[in-house]
């Protein structure tokens, strides 16, 4: 026990020394699976020799960044999506950086006006349904609270973010009383409760259990790539639903720059290069999302998935409806499952 | 406040003022329980930007309904399989009985959240249950046949059941095995037996040991996040997560946590008020005259299934799954390079939490029993608070208290003390875990008649030496415990270590949390393994304490 405490110290000491010991680093706080950025870090430390520091975590990091002040040591928040880079800025966590880099590599609606945060990638939220049972080509978001889907729908926790921001993004395009409508529908048309995660529609559709459900794009691609998963990828096909007077719900990632960063030279270096062609390649064919930067192809397989005709509504409308689309979910029992 | 009895008028040297000692860790105590509290309190009274302070739903109706189903569930299951198990390993000699006497503890050291990952494995379409069936059956689809759906209300209640009823088990099994042997043999010999006796004795003997492990297990069905959320469960922990992120409405999520808990300290407290003057006290003189009768054939392997099938399933099962899944992954991707540094990092965080809930149970546990007033009296009651808020809710309400800390330190340096640093994470194990260390501590000392306390003073013995001579040396046993408890407690933490820890700082549990995260939780088997495995050290210890 002695012994094995010993190493234990040893590597605790080791690494915070190794922290400590980089003369050119950047301290990264991200929301960002750790299987999907590092390989992105790693390719721009081995590039620039700015040794990246990092901590994923699942929530709270804005909340820890604005208690650790002005001596946090966090120099940019690297986000899985739009509403966590909105809230740093309100929370008054972040500062603007203007660089023509980032200007030019990431297109103005994908990033905050005052340069506060950047867009690095997007992801569509679209419909997996049944290669076998189910023959549609083309379905609006609205079609699936049509009751011909009843006991088919699948999909996570009505309250996990990437529903929400779909949900809030409905209301904002059918306002409160028809999105409610909508919501119902969905709910009517339940297999089952909502569980598990996004693959799990992929899964419970491989077995049967549902033929349409709700999902993110790059899911495919990471459950063809694993061998136990391909199964269920093999089950399905992406439809690239509509709002019937929009587009297909897309949620953005990004970086945003932390107002008190300590290495904020290498912070804009980082961003800088994660919008630049290599990465956002990297983007597109390691994490199978959609790179911000125009004439970045997308990976062959969510290029054929269709043409993506990105929904024209703001981000800003979206958030100020999510907390409308939470309380309607509650409302009706969403989360109670069908019935 | 005065101390118990009067000072000793024996003084030599030079020596602390009676009793200081005690109220300092009392004092300490009292931080530790006020720092979340202070941490809400402060997030429910700073408005968010923009937002209303709606903190009354339709949906926490119904979010309320299926909590408490959850908890009633959990509880009544719980402490069926702890009690039951109990009993028969402390009454009966059957098969394979001293091996699943230890064997029980075991599923204590599986964390909810991984066993939720590996039931879903296991139960769902693709597993090697329903994989079977469908061979057997010739069928195809999922609509071909009926199988429990894993992923439900029912589902997460047997869950959390199986990974939560050793808390309930070991205080149970020890209490009827010492404490209440006399008086369980007493009706023996008056011809109680079977379901009578058990019923009519056993059952109301053990009710403390029932009541404070039920408590433990229902606590951590309260804050549970990541298994409720996997099996589609609406728990009021999701409710005021959902009420902090989904609706920017971070004050109304810290006023229904600070809600929950006034709830739960309302309740701890009555609890504590009926039993106050019932006190079981048992006479010092350990061992019981209890000897486990026979049973003989079918009784007997009836018996020996009863209590091998929480193991089963509750161990066994996850246990073997992970094995065939870290040696995939091995075989695939080799040993990650993180995985020593990830280890050394849980023991070292797991061992200092250990030592220091320890050292804390030991002294709260006297401080309670020697020093009077309200404060010694009710403080202890509320240790076990730091269970019933959401992990990551207790987390988000510390960190404006570190905040404050280091802010005061920043006059004698300038870099962050506390936040961001190793500190951080355990002082919120501190505040968390610091409630079991101080029940085992009370159970312990509760063995020890009051007979001792009234004779060392009779015999000049000042407050000090009562407590850290003689009280200190005999609650070993409870010591020992509380640092197991925390030690295993720690081991399986994730929100608070996530969140909290330094830059490039992983554990067994952060790293197992980054795969799952992504969907691959098989690649993280390695490390949800050796979590299980250095969790069973401990686990092995505390069942075979004695």
């Amino acid at each position: 026990m002695k012994r094995m405490f010993r190493a234990g110290a040893l590597c605790l000491a080791g690494s915070l020394l190794c922290g400590a010991a980089a003369a050119q680093s950047v301290n990264v706080y991200t929301y960002r699976e750790p299987a999907l950025i590092k390989p992105l870090l790693d390719a721009f430390s081995a590039e620039t020799g700015v040794k990246v520091n990092v901590i994923f975590a699942k929530e709270g990091l804005e909340e820890r960044i604005a208690a650790e002040g002005a001596r946090s040591p966090a120099d940019v928040l690297v986000t899985a999506d739009v509403a966590s880079l909105v809230r740093a800025q309100e929370l008054g966590i972040t500062r603007s950086e203007t660089s023509p880099v980032l200007a030019a590599a990431v297109p103005a609606a994908l990033r905050e006006a005052a340069g506060h945060w950047y867009g690095l990638s997007y992801r569509a939220r679209v419909l997996y349904v049944s290669k076998d049972r189910v023959k549609d080509t083309a379905l609006t978001y609205e079609d699936a609270a049509d009751p011909r889907w009843k006991g088919r729908f699948c999909l996570r926790d009505g309250q996990h973010i990437y529903n929400n921001m779909l949900f809030a993004a409905g209301i904002v395009h059918l306002g409160e009383e028809k999105a409610e409508r909508w919501l119902k529908g969905l709910r009517a048309n339940l297999a089952k409760k909502p569980s598990g995660n996004d693959r799990e529609v992929a899964k419970d559709i491989a077995s049967g259990q549902c033929d349409i459900g709700l999902a993110n794009t790059y899911y495919v691609g990471q459950m063809l790539k694993s061998p136990d998963q391909k199964p269920w990828a093999d089950a399905i096909r992406v439809i690239l639903p509509t709002f019937k007077d929009g587009g297909t719900h897309v949620n953005l990632s990004g970086i945003a720059f932390m107002k008190h960063a300590p290495n904020a030279a290498n912070g804009l270096k980082l961003a800088e290069w994660l919008a630049g062609e290599k990465a956002q390649a990297m983007y597109a064919s390691g994490n199978f999302e959609f790179p911000v930067r125009p004439g970045t192809p997308v990976d062959p397989l969510v290029s054929g998935f269709g043409p993506l005709r990105p929904d024209p509504v703001s981000y800003e409308a979206i958030i100020k409806a999510r907390s409308k689309a939470a309380d309607i979910i509650d409302r009706i029992g969403f989360n109670g499952g069908p019935g | 406040m005065t101390l118990a009895a009067s000072p000793s008028p024996a003084r030599r040297g030079l020596r602390l003022p009676q009793g200081a000692a005690l109220w300092a860790a009392l004092a300490v105590f009292c931080l530790l329980l006020a720092a979340p509290l202070a941490g809400l309190t402060y997030l429910a009274a700073t408005p968010a930007p923009g937002r209303t302070g709606l903190v009354w739903s339709a949906g926490l109706v119904s979010t309320l309904y299926e909590t408490l189903l959850l908890l009633a569930g959990v509880g009544l299951l719980s402490a069926a399989v702890g009690v039951g198990s109990a009993w028969l390993v402390a009454m009966y000699r059957f098969p394979g009985r001293d091996v699943l006497a230890v064997l029980l503890v075991l599923p204590l050291a599986l964390p909810t959240y991984l066993f939720a990952y590996v039931a879903v494995e296991l139960g769902d379409f693709f597993g090697p249950f329903q994989t079977a069936l469908r061979w057997l059956l010739g069928a195809t689809s999922r609509r071909d046949y009926w199988f429990p759906e894993v992923r439900t209300l029912p589902g997460a209640i047997i869950l959390l059941s199986l990974v939560l009823y050793p808390y309930i088990y070991l205080p149970s099994r020890m209490m009827f095995e010492r404490q209440v042997g006399r008086i369980i043999y007493a009706a023996r010999l008056h011809g109680a037996s079977g379901a009578g006796l058990f019923f009519r004795v056993g059952l109301p003997l053990a009710r403390p040991a029932i009541a404070s492990g039920t408590a433990f297990a229902l606590l951590e069905t309260l804050n549970d996040v990541g298994a409720v959320e996997h099996f589609g469960v609406q728990s009021i922990s999701l409710a005021i997560r959902s009420l902090w992120l989904n609706r920017g409405n971070l004050p109304g999520a810290a006023s229904v946590a600070l809600l929950c808990l006034m709830i739960v300290a309302v309740i701890l407290i009555v609890e504590y008020s009926m039993r106050r003057h019932a006190a079981y006290a048992s006479s010092a003189r350990a061992g019981s005259p209890l000897t486990p009768v026979r049973l003989t054939g079918t009784r007997a392997w009836i018996t020996a299934l009863a209590c091998a099938l929480p193991v089963l399933a509750g161990f066994a099962l996850p246990a073997v799954y992970l094995v065939a899944e870290a040696a995939r992954s091995l075989a695939r991707h080799g040993v990650a390079p993180g995985l020593a540094a990830a280890f050394g990092n849980s023991l070292l965080l797991s061992v200092l939490a250990g030592l220091a809930v320890g050292l804390i149970g030991g002294a709260v546990g006297i401080a309670a029993r020697l020093l009077r007033g309200p404060l010694a009296r009710y403080a202890p009651r509320l240790a076990t608070l730091g269970y019933a808020i959401p992990g990551s809710v207790l987390v988000i309400a510390l960190l404006p208290v570190y905040a404050l800390v280091d802010d005061g330190l920043a006059h004698l340096g300038t870099s962050l003390v506390v936040s961001g640093s190793m500190t951080a994470i355990l002082l919120a194990y501190l505040v968390r875990f610091s409630g079991i260390g101080i029940t085992q501590v009370e159970a312990n000392l509760a063995r020890l008649s009051r007979n001792i306390d009234h004779a060392a003073r009779t015999l000049g013995c000042g407050i000090n030496r009562l407590a850290f001579g003689i009280l200190a040396a005999n609650i070993r046993v409870g010591v020992g415990l509380a640092m197991l408890f925390a030690f295993v407690d720690a081991m399986k933490e994730l929100p608070a270590t996530l969140l909290l820890r330094p830059l490039n700082t992983e554990t067994l549990a952060t790293s197992l949390y980054a795969h799952a995260s992504g969907g691959t939780f098989e690649n993280g088997a390695p490390e949800a393994l050796l979590l299980l495995l250095v969790g069973l050290v401990p686990v092995w210890l505390l069942a075979r304490a004695r």
